[in-house]
């Protein structure tokens, strides 16, 4: 088991080194000057070829590199160009924006998906089922930014049930708060509880017919006890790593929410500094995100590994 | 992404094969309504210029904002084109997308994944951690994260969603190489001699052909997700192009007055990706060995 | 210019006529780049105030207490003077710092400069001016006002070191001498007579404490409102000061602004109440809160959407070509597209502004007449143009996607490229292009003659060359009338027209939105004033 472990380990973090270089590259393959676009249209000369030096861009490229992963591993992600600002304090403030909605969202999505799947798989091929599948297949078709535009329109502007957009942090004000968030976890998690109800469903069936589960029913089990005990266990195996790895996806849903419900979290934050070409913002940004996914990557197959002993000796 | 189940038997005559597939398809209800969705959009694709009842892009300034009326049957939009023949020509730029994007992107992942499932050795790890790397940046933020290197516009777009899909496609591959390289038959004809292009391309091949057709079929699905989320972003297709997504993105000044700007496209690009999904789903069903018989 | 007591004089009758005294405002730009450029169409309107239409909000006693919320459309590039970019960075720091002058028109009509915390001003000879600071002012940290904060902030942003944005804006400027603690004078690397309006005001000089360390975060001016908190991107804090130096202001206890990028979340916001001021609306959505009796609208100033050529380059090269794109354009569809509320005019002094001249003839629509110069020019199979960039702003890509329509029925085609508002600016001082669309400059029509119609302007890269522009607009920096000032500046905008050096397409009104408690902003009609609002809320309070 511990050699798994490490094993794995070692391989999230050649993973990680490259995409340290994928992100690094990003910025290099840049059309066009990045100098000029820090300093604007006035700048002379002189300026232009200091601050060139100062970022380090008449070394040779492995060598740039190598300094800016050194800042990066000390979690100095550069200076934003247009604020200035330390690009760590400006993530310090978004991130937890993000996590509150990236959070809210997994929630809405196990708490759908979950008991949709298990019903569906239970009432197989009745209406519950299909019910169920109509609404999965939608859900994941769906694209986000329109369902935030109609539930936008349907519950603010019509019902005014809700306030239209913007954010509060809930240490500020926590019921406020909880009525912002409603619309975009909701936004957010439906494409997921799509995809986990169908998962869910699909475990569960192909647990449900298995041999030992007929065993167990044969011997006169309960069907409830039968599917506590036997089926859901063992059906939650894939549907963990699924959840587990279903991470990115989550966080690049969270990103089309947040530009659309004016939630000042990385996504927007990553949206207006592509558009107005803050490369250092970008990176990081980038970064974190490619990060945490490895990370959850990295957590969900040692955890499968423990849960499955087949998948250790791969 | 979902998994796919392998199904290998031995080939077996050609003919007698895909009949069976199409008939466990077309059994399916869903899988059917799948087909029917994918074959209207393709149609409107390729007949627009003789469906559509207006040109896309004629503007008509003092016709704008018009609610749906006989003679605009989805109405105008803000520069008084009509909406309708907006959405048939909108079907043309996502198929666009979705085609090539996962044409090209399937085409590298798959060789990608042969490569790394049948040779093995060092190129293997290496392939794969590169893959991992591409999917540490899901959807949208690979798409957003590229087009500070690649710009905007319809071209690299298709080469952003390309570089994401990649990853699937290479794993998939991978997968199947691996099961299939140890069959026997395989084994065989590398005892006899078999050259390695020879043996990848005859025995190898045909194997992994399934799984790669409902990944790519599901896969045209999601880039067009990805690729409309980025239209309206900005990062994607540029105006005046009829785009689904773009339509989205301009008519969202306006959709608290006027939904119906807004409203069809998102309709369009719902009907398409479920119609994609269906027909992928069913296709994967169909070969599936384990639900055969099953409904 | 004036003396001092004219000066006292004028403060105290502006205090006790208080209702009858006129507000100037300008539109609360929608973003700009790097100098406060503005390029998108539907910003900018800086010194063009005009006869406003703005319903008059109902005249009463201004009473202290309350707060409001304005909508903005972007976050905050920075808090500290010496660095942001960004026009919505104006909600705050109008409000949390004080500059030395601002620019209004006097009660004839006239332009002129009043000081703010300058007690007052005159020039010494062409590049010296001479400051007398206000006695009394503190900042927001206790600090004393006077002479150091100002030697410490342009000895700061002039630094190369700090390579601030300002340093550039403020390039006539060669440093500040102070004799003592309440005069300094500025000296000018040459004789530049609009420097006092445009460079020493709000957006290049907003003083902070000399003792704060961390502007960026927690800035310290001696303006009406003190910085709270921020929630940095969606929404900033702003609480009254109580010593603010301008007696009896301001009257609100607090206000806050809200991050609303999204133009149409921010009018339902305004409709629900959330928000209570919104300046950046549509002109369609504008016209419906007009028929609203829960708010009010008061128009800000006006805006030209124009087509800048390089007359350099290519096609445009030949004066028949430029007048061709010119007349090539259908107005009324434009009139239409901004809900009828847009109008003809001719450019860049746009109708209606400050420096309009009312005697210019209005540019001409005849899509005949444009062929037929096509075809004279050459160019009777078409003409085809690489490059015409413009903002992602959506009402910019509308305007664009009108205009290649437009010009297509002409046969001209052209590659629309769009290019985020933070950029245009820089691109647009590369020269690189051969058309670009957009609004006017947030500083002023007068601004965008020196920078773009001047050949050595910062905006012009070798795009416009003409040697009667030049010599009229280097005779118009060193006179000192503002009023004689304005005629040569008519005289470039003749030669503009007739030589179509510029494409000037549309007129477009800028409107602010208030709620109807929101007293205090709309402009008198009655009485021609005072130095205009700069997003400053020291004068606003509710009922």
């Amino acid at each position: 088991m511990l050699n798994f472990v490490i094993g794995r380990l070692l391989q999230a973090v050649i993973v990680l080194m490259l995409l340290t270089l994928l992100v690094f590259s990003l910025l290099r393959l840049v059309p066009g000057d990045p100098v000029l676009q820090i300093l604007g249209p006035y700048a002379d000369r002189e300026t232009m070829e200091e601050l060139r030096e100062q970022l380090g861009f008449n070394q040779p490229v492995p060598e740039q590199y190598a300094t800016w992963l050194g800042k990066v591993v000390r979690g100095d992600l550069g200076e934003s160009i247009i604020s200035r600002q330390s690009v760590t304090e400006t993530l310090k403030w978004r991130i937890p924006v993000t996590a509150q909605i990236a959070l809210g969202a997994w929630a809405v999505s196990m708490v759908i998906g979950l008991p949709a799947g298990i019903i569906a798989a239970l009432n197989r091929n009745r209406w519950p089922d299909y019910l169920s599948s109509v609404f999965a297949v939608a859900g994941i078709a769906m694209p986000s930014f329109w369902l935030a535009i109609m539930l936008i329109l349907i519950f603010s502007v019509h019902f005014h049930v809700v306030p239209t957009s913007g954010f509060v942090s809930p240490a500020t004000d926590f019921w406020r708060s909880m009525r912002l968030s409603i619309l975009p976890w909701f936004v957010a998690g439906i494409g997921g509880a799509a995809l986990l109800m169908r998962q869910t469903r699909s475990a569960l069936l192909e647990v449900l017919g298995q041999d030992y589960i007929r065993t167990a029913k044969a011997k006169g089990l309960a069907e409830r006890v039968v599917i506590m005990r036997h089926a859901m266990k063992n059906a939650m195996i894939p549907v963990l790593t699924i959840v587990g790895l279903g991470v990115g996806n989550l966080l690049a849903g969270t990103l089309i929410v947040e530009f659309v419900f004016g939630i000042p979290g990385m996504g927007r934050l990553l949206i207006e500094s592509l558009l107005s070409h803050d490369y250092p913002v970008i990176q990081g940004i980038v970064l974190v995100v490619g990060i945490c996914v490895v990370m959850s990557t990295l957590l969900v197959d040692i955890a499968y590994g423990w849960l499955d002993p087949r998948i250790r000796f791969t | 992404m979902t998994t796919i189940e392998q199904s290998f038997d031995v080939p077996t005559p050609g003919r007698k094969r895909s009949a069976y597939i199409l008939t466990q398809l077309l059994r399916r209800r869903t899988a059917f309504v799948g087909l029917v969705i994918i074959a209207v959009v393709v149609l409107m694709a390729i007949l627009a210029p003789l469906v559509a009842p207006y040109d896309p892009l004629a503007q008509d300034i003092p016709a704008s904002h018009q609610m749906p009326t006989l003679s605009h049957l989805l109405g105008t939009d803000e520069l008084g084109r009509d909406i309708l023949s907006r959405i048939i020509y909108g079907s043309r730029s996502s198929l666009e997308i979705g085609v090539l994007a996962i044409g090209l992107g399937g085409a590298v992942g798959v060789v990608l994944g042969m490569v790394s499932g049948y040779f093995r050795g060092i190129i293997d790890p290496i392939l794969m951690r590169i893959v991992e790397a591409l999917l540490a940046l899901p959807g949208l933020l690979l798409v957003i994260a590229l087009a500070t290197s690649l710009g905007t516009g319809m071209k690299a777009l298709i080469i952003a969603v390309a570089v994401g899909s990649v990853p699937h496609f290479a794993r998939l591959t991978r997968g199947s190489v691996l099961l299939t390289r140890e069959l026997d038959y395989v084994q065989a004809a590398r005892t006899i001699g078999a050259g390695n292009v020879r043996i990848m391309l005859q025995h190898i091949w045909p194997n992994c052909l399934q799984p790669i057709i409902v990944q790519g079929t599901l896969g045209i699905g999601v880039a067009i997700l990805v690729a409309a989320a980025a239209s309206f972003i900005g990062v994607g297709v540029q105006p005046p192009t009829p785009d689904w997504g773009l339509m989205i993105a301009s008519g969202h000044q306006y959709v608290f007055n006027n939904w119906w700007l807004s409203v069809p496209p998102g309709v369009a690009i719902m009907l398409t990706v479920m119609g994609f999904n269906l027909f992928g789903d069913g296709l994967r069903d169909a070969l599936d060995p384990r639900l055969r018989g099953a409904s | 210019m004036q003396d001092r007591n004219y000066w006292l004089n004028r403060e105290r009758r502006r205090l006790l006529d208080r209702r009858l005294s006129r507000r100037r405002l300008i539109q609360m730009s929608a973003a700009g780049s790097a100098g406060a450029l503005l390029l998108a169409t539907g910003c900018g309107g800086g010194e063009n105030e005009q006869a406003s239409q703005g319903t008059v909000v109902a005249a009463g006693t201004p009473k202290p207490g309350g707060k409001i919320t304005i909508a903005s459309n972007a976050g905050v590039s920075s808090l500290d003077p010496a660095v942001w970019s960004l026009a919505s960075d104006k909600y705050i720091s109008y409000n949390v710092f004080d500059w030395p002058a601002t620019e209004g028109t006097d009660t004839d009509g006239n332009l002129t400069v009043f000081p703010n915390i300058a007690e007052s001003f005159e020039w010494i000879d062409n590049t010296h001016i001479h400051f007398r600071w206000r006695r009394g002012i503190k900042f927001h940290d206790g600090v004393d006002f006077n002479s150091d904060a100002i030697q410490a902030y342009y000895a700061h942003v002039l630094d190369p070191a700090t390579k601030s944005p300002r340093a550039a804006e403020l390039r006539t400027l060669d440093h500040v001498e102070s004799a003592d603690a309440y005069n300094s004078t500025y000296i000018l690397k040459e004789p530049d007579a609009v420097v006092a309006s445009l460079t020493l005001s709000f957006w290049t000089s907003c003083i902070p404490s000399p003792a704060a360390t961390d502007l960026a975060d927690s800035p310290i001016g001696t303006g009406p409102f003190i910085f709270k908190s921020q929630q940095p991107g969606a929404s900033y804090e702003l609480a009254r000061n109580p010593d603010y130096w301008r007696p009896g202001e301001p009257y609100l206890d607090a206000f806050s602004v809200r991050v609303l990028p999204d133009k149409a979340v921010a009018a339902a916001a305004l409709k629900a109440g959330e928000v209570d001021v919104v300046g950046y609306l549509e002109t369609r959505d504008v016209a419906q809160f007009k028929q609203d009796s829960g708010f009010n609208v008061s128009k800000l100033g006006q805006n030209v959407i124009k087509v800048y050529v390089n007359n350099n380059r290519g096609a445009c090269q030949d004066e028949r070509v430029r007048k061709a794109l010119s007349l090539a354009i259908n107005r009324d569809d434009y009139i239409q597209r901004y809900a009828g509320e847009a109008f003809v005019t001719p450019g860049p002094l746009v109708k209606g502004g400050a420096l309009a001249n009312p005697d210019e003839p209005d540019p001409a629509s005849d899509p005949e007449q444009a062929r037929q110069l096509l075809a004279a020019a050459g160019y009777s199979d078409g003409l085809s143009f690489e490059k015409l960039f413009t903002t992602t702003e959506p009402t910019d890509q509308t305007n664009a996607e009108i205009l290649q329509a437009q010009w297509e029925k002409v046969g001209v085609k052209v590659n629309v490229e769009y290019v985020a508002i933070a950029q245009a600016g820089a691109r647009l001082a590369t020269g690189d292009y051969e058309l670009a669309m957009g609004g006017s400059f947030g500083e002023g029509d007068d601004y965008e003659l020196r920078n773009v119609y001047h050949s050595k302007g910062v905006f012009n890269a070798g795009t416009i060359t003409d040697p009667d522009i030049d010599r009229l607009i280097d005779a118009a920096k060193l006179e000192l009338d503002p009023n004689e000032r304005k005629k040569l500046y008519w005289q470039v905008q003749k030669i503009i027209m007739e030589k179509t050096i510029a494409v000037f397409i549309i007129g477009v009104p800028t409107s602010v939105v208030l709620a109807k408690r929101v007293q205090g902003y709309a402009p008198d009609l009655a009485i021609k004033g005072l130095p205009r609002m700069q997003n400053q809320w020291r004068e606003i309070w509710v009922s």
